[in-house]
């Protein structure tokens, strides 16, 4: 699509849904979002600088490729599931630390790992899925 | 502790074999491995004997008592000896058969994975453990058969042996299963046999468990896929295939005996298993030219006699059985090896094809007239001490069993002598080969030398083995204590006289053999004779044909075809639960709010468009808003999270569709009335079921809500307020698992499937 209005806003948008789907992903655990939504808004944003650049420049985008994403995710996954083993609680068992941010306690724990992991996933998934479809006709 | 790193120690130097450089040393250097697992094993012979033996578990599914379980009593060390002690020679052999080929170590390192197998197999407690290591016994088999990896005919076999032991490895599982569900216990010695017995599940075990014994020590009518198996090398038809591998299903007879041993139908089956493959075996034997092949027929044969031992049971029978499980393996270990030698030295393995080679391969020569005696079963070899206490055996047993047994005792011994005299023909008469013939090297012939000096060695001076091997092997197969003493010389009795007689007249069947055999060759070439490899191939091509059939009449590559059949399947099934629960649909009416009208307004006005319009595009963009109107209900109602997913899961699936329907041709017609007329039955049969189970299920909640329990853990447990998130990376976070690992392959696959395509063009 050659459009340079879209272009100019693509650029605004694109970073604006990426806060966005960042943002759905660390508060997922306590209110709406998560990884899934926060992932398919995030490969939304890239697929937006596909439509509105050229099909590989949305690849590009993610500079990590999305083919790489996959098993990246999948790793950071399986990471979080076995940081339960390994500290003998089982597999998968949460593992939770407090952390002093500013005067406020916040908790991270392997729930967060693991959602960042399928965040990742979704993005590799959808665009491996999508970019190739728009990238044909070249 | 020590069985557990001797196993690591084995697969620990799998990577080793890959790595290290091909030299003349490395067979040497990784045989130290085997070689120190055995003199470990030595050492606990011991503790074994004074019915102390070694343990070690860890849990492994404690929740289903499974456990990673090992036990180093009598019958395990046997085996476990034979395994470590040929497996060392085997690797030097190996080295030396390759010369130095590419591939070389690839073979040693699957042999040596191989090797960790089977020890696996006979020194687990638990069965589940020993299912594993037997599973993997028959995949790095399979790796082996098909080392040549580019010649069809290695492929062919490795798939066929595959295939045959692994369905018996399947029946092996169910059998250990239902095993263990009928002791109580997965743990091997803690079984007892009253507990099986009284269990009505004792019968089925049996069966199953006999399939997979079977299959795996290629017992008629599974014998073929093992004579298709000496597609391999030489070193690995030499370890698996005579000495090691093939014995695994004598083993577990051997293991379960205390335990099945009792139930009416192990006795007559395993008996009668054994004498035929026994019978089979060694007629065929005879029949062959390739010198692998007749060792390998030799061998279904030697299975069938261990088989056919254990079934009879007596302490007589398994005393023979355990000392002709060693003296087997050390006179068909060295005759395989000594058939490689021979086909390095003259290019050929067909009897017919050599002569006079004893003047070139004194060496060769003296290693095959052990293996050849020994095979016979006649002289100073310890193959002559199993097989006196199997005739025996044989004779003290009462009734048709024993003079059954006896029989193809007799028959056999002189068909396996005259398959020892045509092993020899090769050596005398006048010189032949396709080239000059020349001695093998030192690697070539260690292992077959050492092995045929201990089958002789270990028959002049039997007390070394009699009391510290056998007599606690014998024992662990009987479940009770077995007094052995073994005698080369036993003195003139019926055993001696039965044995001299076979053995005259099979050297006297040996001598004649190509034309005494030529008309029973005949017979078994005829187009009709259901030989096992044909048998096999119908099976095996009228399964594809089954397959390509169904897949035909299934697949049939329509999208609509799949969505209807999904759809009505689950229509079918919901629908009967439905009226087999029969309850009210009667609900209270409740006047929708304003803003729910509008949600719902906007599904139906978005389906109806999806239907009327000719345009793709505008039928996906109909089917979005659809969508969104869902995602509006699903946020109304109190699902947020769901909403949020709808919404951004409906921007990309419109996106996509999009991007398909782009490169679709147009849409023109929709296709005849009667299609149209059908499509729209099963919609509305669909709808209809799925509108009827919504209301059933709205009114009718029996049962605590589950949302209770995850609204007052999540928090609690998890540090989570949003319960479908804490459901999802945590309390059920193993199904995101898989589900996550699912989505990657497709998308892997699709990406994969349109780089195809565009490279195509």
């Amino acid at each position: 699509m050659n459009s340079s209005i879209l272009r100019t806003m693509a650029r605004l948008l694109a970073s604006l849904l990426l806060m966005a789907s960042l943002y759905l992903l660390w508060r997922g655990h306590n209110a709406p979002g998560g990884g899934f939504a926060g992932g398919i808004m995030a490969a939304a944003a890239f697929v937006l600088v596909a439509v509105a650049f050229e099909p590989m420049a949305g690849w590009r985008a993610t500079r990590v490729s999305p083919l790489v994403l996959i098993p990246l995710g999948l790793a950071i996954a399986l990471a979080s599931a076995f940081a339960g083993a390994a500290a003998g609680d089982g597999f998968m068992a949460g593992q939770w630390i407090s952390v002093d941010v500013g005067g406020e306690e916040v908790k991270l724990g392997t729930p967060l790992l693991f959602d960042v992991g399928v965040y990742l996933v979704v993005i590799g998934v959808a665009l491996a899925v999508i970019i190739p479809l728009m990238g044909e006709e070249e | 502790m020590g069985l557990a790193l001797a196993l690591a120690g084995v697969f620990g130097t799998v990577p080793v074999a890959a790595a290290l450089p091909g030299r003349w040393w490395r067979g040497a250097a990784l045989a130290l491995v085997p070689a120190g697992v055995f003199v470990y094993l030595l050492t606990l012979l011991e503790r074994a004997r004074d019915g102390d033996p070694l343990t070690w578990s860890i849990e492994w599914v404690p929740a289903l008592g499974i456990a990673l379980a090992f036990r180093a009593d009598g019958l395990a060390l046997l085996f476990g000896l034979l395994i470590a002690g040929i497996g060392a020679l085997v690797l030097v052999y190996a080295e030396a058969y390759m010369a130095g080929k590419a591939g070389a170590g690839r073979l040693e390192a699957t042999l040596l994975a191989f090797m960790g197998a089977m020890l696996g197999v006979v020194f687990a407690d638990d069965v589940v453990t020993l299912f594993v290591a037997w599973e993997l016994t028959s995949i790095t088999s399979f790796l082996l058969i098909s080392f040549e990896q580019e010649k069809l005919k290695a492929r062919k076999a490795a798939v066929q042996a595959l295939l045959v032991t692994g369905a018996g490895g399947l029946a092996l599982l169910a059998g250990l299963v239902v095993l263990g569900q009928a002791a109580g216990t997965y743990r091997i010695s803690e079984m007892q046999a009253e507990a099986v017995a009284a269990s009505s599940l004792a019968n089925g075990a049996m069966v199953l468990v006999l399939l997979g014994a079977f299959t795996k020590s290629a017992q008629v009518p599974f014998h073929f896929w093992l004579p298709g198996a000496m597609a391999a090398p030489t070193p690995v038809s030499a370890y698996l295939h005579s000495a090691t591998m093939v014995k695994a299903g004598v083993y577990l007879l051997a293991r379960l005996n205390p335990v099945l041993g009792d139930l009416d139908g192990w006795r007559p089956a395993v008996t009668a298993a054994g004498a035929a493959t026994l019978a089979v075996g060694a007629f065929v034997a005879l029949h062959e030219e390739d010198l692998k092949r007749i060792l390998a027929y030799t061998t279904v044969g030697a299975l069938g006699l261990l088989t056919m031992l254990i079934g009879l049971g007596s302490e007589l029978a398994l005393k023979a059985a355990m000392v002709f499980v060693v003296g087997h393996a050390l006179y068909k270990g060295a005759l395989f090896m000594t058939a490689g030698t021979i086909d390095h030295g003259t290019g050929t393995r067909m009897v017919g094809e050599l002569g006079g080679l004893r003047r070139a391969m004194p060496w060769t020569f003296g290693a095959v007239a052990a293996g050849a005696v020994g095979l016979a079963g006649f002289g100073p070899v310890l193959s002559f001490i199993g097989k006196e206490a199997a005739l025996e055996a044989g004779l003290e047993e009462a009734g048709a069993a024993g003079a059954w047994a006896v029989a193809a005792l007799v028959v056999s011994g002189s068909l396996f002598t005259a398959a020892g005299v045509v092993l020899l023909r090769p050596f005398f008469g006048a010189e032949r080969a396709p080239h000059a013939p020349h001695e093998g090297s030192a690697g070539l012939l260690a292992g077959p030398l050492v092995l045929g000096a201990l089958s002789i060695g270990l028959a002049l001076a039997p007390g070394v083995i009699e009391g510290r091997l056998i007599a606690p092997a014998a024992a662990a197969a009987a479940g009770e204590p077995v007094k052995v003493s073994l005698k080369l010389w036993h003195g003139f009795n019926a055993a001696l006289g039965l044995s001299a007689a076979s053995v005259a007249a099979g050297i006297g069947a040996g001598l004649g053999a190509p034309r005494l055999t030529r008309p029973t060759a005949r017979l078994m070439g005829a187009r009709w004779f259901p030989s096992g490899p044909k048998v096999y191939d119908w099976l095996y091509y009228g399964m594809q044909r089954a397959a390509r059939f169904h897949t035909v009449w299934m697949q049939r590559g329509y999208l609509r075809g799949y969505i209807g059949a999904v759809l009505l399947t689950s229509v079918v099934l919901v629908a009967a639960a439905l009226v087999r629960w029969g309850g009210s649909l009667e609900r209270e009416w409740t006047e929708p709010a304003f803003y729910e009208a509008v949600a719902a307004a906007t599904v139906i006005a978005g389906a109806t468009a999806a239907i009327v319009h000719m345009s793709r595009l505008a039928a996906v963009t109909a089917l979005g808003a659809v969508g969104f109107g869902v995602a509006i209900i699903y946020a109304l109602f109190g699902g947020p999270d769901l909403a949020l997913t709808q919404i951004v899961m409906e921007t990309l699936s419109v996106m996509l569709f999009v991007l398909v329907f782009y490169r679709l041709p147009k849409l023109v017609e929709r296709g005849p009335l009667p299609r149209r007329l059908r499509d729209g039955a099963i919609a509305l049969t669909v709808g209809v079921t799925m509108s009827v189970l919504v209301l059933a299920s709205l009114g009718h909640r029996d049962g605590e809500p589950i949302s209770r329990y995850f609204g007052e853990t999540a928090y609690v447990e998890a540090f989570g307020r949003n319960v479908v998130n804490v459901i999802l990376v945590d309390f059920r976070a193993l199904d995101t698992l898989g589900e996550i690992v699912v989505l990657g392959t497709a998308a892997l696959g699709v990406y994969a499937l349109l780089r195809v395509r565009r490279g195509q063009r």
